[in-house]
């Protein structure tokens, strides 16, 4: 038989209250947050009836399209590349001055560290049209945009890298009598060939990507054309773009996964 | 005769707080095959990259042959010291992706060149002494291979001969045998007892296997907790002086050198 009243309560008293305060202000915060903001919903309802033809719209891909955006892709890929490349060898250049168990001075590490803490926090599409107030738009504006965050990443991985598995390397180099350059290009750099080239390899990716973005921002590249038929609102022709993007960026995720997959194989 | 490696007062503080190396006194004259004993973390392999400074010692005064002071050396002096003693580690540390052959040539990268070092442009003479190394040690066949196709006690042999590659006057051995089966182990030490016994080659060694070492020693050191608690020949390292040595770290005693009974 049920008793009358319910059984005595078997949670942990704190927890539970905390969960009730914090759930609580949450919900409060929402609701406080609403009032802050002037949402119109009317517009959003006038809206659906758009929403449904432009969704229309991106299912018909016009084929017409195809030709123009994969030139566009065709430059995407390559300033992706070039940024990519430039930045690996500025990379390689600073990663032993960086690392704390290579690096010559412990303050050139540290200032290195702090300087690239900076870069990446300041978003790509900025970087993108700094350059471009200095090149104008186009391709340079678009490969020297992707320069300083790529580099400043990448050092900022390798040295990791190197930190946390060049200890033995370096110490059987050192013991040899070796030079500071032979302990880094000979032990190292050969040492770690694997892990680097994954983390470029990977990084390519994330290029391409950031580089369709920057196209976004009126760069150059597919990114450009995409931005150009979103602004005259012809989504038959963006949709072709979306697609290829899409696809592209598919192709990139399984290349660079198997890339990967070979590289750990070798060896044991 | 004039001792082949001096130190005196060595100390090793980390951060103005726990304490490596409390206080090391020790002389090696040429040709001795000195092991060193103790429980973990007491020290040992502190004092053995105090040697070759891969560790600065935070005070106390090292020469080796004719050079005093030699904890004061940096740059190309301090790699001349380096190449005159050779070290292996107990993870072999060899690059992986370069082929055995290579491995052992990084040996004469404190002798050679920085350029020709950098690019690998090693002389005739340099290649045929790493060739001889290797088969000398029984590795001939392997010589191409890749470092990391070969077994831990192969890789350790390599690591031999890379020292040894060296020409140099010292060899630390830091755990060759730690993560080694017996015969491994067994192959690793007579490589490295016969070859420095053949060259003339002074060599200090850390083990964990008491054993290992009396069949090996020349002399036996036991350092505990930072100082050297035991030194002598292997046949006055009695198992009481050994179970003292490997105390555990609950039991406080005073400790003062151990003599033999």
């Amino acid at each position: 038989m049920i008793g009358k009243t319910f059984p005595p309560n078997i949670g942990h008293r704190k927890t539970q209250r905390q969960g009730r305060i914090f759930f609580g202000s949450t919900v409060l915060l929402f609701f406080f947050s609403l009032t802050q903001i002037d949402f119109d919903f009317s517009y959003a309802i006038k809206g659906m009836d758009e929403t449904r033809k432009i969704i229309g719209e991106l299912f018909q891909p016009d084929m017409a399209a195809v030709i123009p955006y994969l030139e566009g892709l065709w430059q995407t890929l390559a300033i992706a590349m070039l940024g990519l490349g430039f930045s690996v060898i500025l990379a390689v250049g600073l990663v032993f001055f960086t690392a704390s168990n290579t690096t010559p001075n412990p303050l050139v590490s540290k200032v290195i560290k702090v300087i690239m803490v900076f870069i990446r926090a300041i978003p790509i599409t900025i970087w993108a049209l700094i350059a471009a107030a200095s090149v104008g738009f186009g391709s340079l504006a678009g490969l020297l945009g992707l320069l300083f965050p790529t580099t400043s990443y990448l050092v900022r991985i390798l040295s990791e890298r190197v930190e946390e598995s060049g200890g033995g390397t370096i110490e059987a180099m050192n013991a040899c009598g070796a030079t500071w350059l032979e302990m880094c290009f000979k032990g190292i750099l050969v040492e770690l060939f694997p892990q680097f080239l994954a983390t470029i390899a990977l990084r390519y990716e994330l290029s391409v990507s950031e580089s369709v973005v920057l196209g976004m921002v009126g760069v150059a590249g597919i990114g450009y054309r995409l931005n150009m038929s979103i602004g005259t609102y012809n989504f038959r022709v963006a949709s072709t773009g979306i697609i290829i993007v899409y696809v592209t960026m598919l192709c990139l995720e399984i290349i660079s996964k198997k890339i990967v997959t070979v590289i750990k194989g070798e060896g044991k | 005769m004039e001792p082949l490696l001096q130190m005196s007062g060595i100390q090793m503080v980390y951060n103005h707080k726990s304490v490596g190396l409390e206080h090391i006194d020790l002389t090696v004259k040429k040709g001795e095959f000195i092991v060193i004993i103790g429980p973990s973390g007491a020290g040992k392999s502190t004092l053995l990259r105090c040697i070759n400074l891969l560790v600065l010692p935070t005070g106390g005064k090292i020469s080796f042959l004719d050079k005093r002071d030699i904890q004061e050396l940096s740059g190309n002096k301090l790699r001349q010291l380096r190449g005159q003693i050779g070290m292996i580690f107990q993870n072999y540390n060899l690059i992986s992706r370069a082929s055995v052959l290579e491995n052992v040539l990084h040996g004469r990268l404190g002798h050679i060149n920085p350029i020709r070092g950098l690019f690998g442009l090693y002389s005739k003479e340099d290649r045929a002494y790493a060739i001889s190394l290797l088969e000398h040690i029984g590795l001939g066949d392997h010589m191409y291979k890749r470092a990391d196709e070969l077994s831990g006690g192969q890789m350790q042999r390599v690591g031999i001969c890379r020292a040894l590659c060296q020409n140099p006057q010292l060899m630390l051995a830091d755990e060759p045998i730690a993560s080694l089966d017996p015969k491994s182990a067994s192959d690793v030490m007579n490589a490295l007892y016969d070859n420095c016994h053949e060259k003339g080659i002074t060599c200090i060694a850390n083990l964990h296997q008491v054993d290992v070492a009396k069949k090996y020693a020349t002399r036996i050191i036991g350092v505990r907790k930072g100082r050297i608690v035991f030194d002598g020949p292997p046949d006055t390292l009695t198992p009481e002086i050994i179970s003292k040595l490997y105390k555990g770290k609950e039991e406080n005693e005073d400790d003062a050198v151990y003599t033999a009974v």
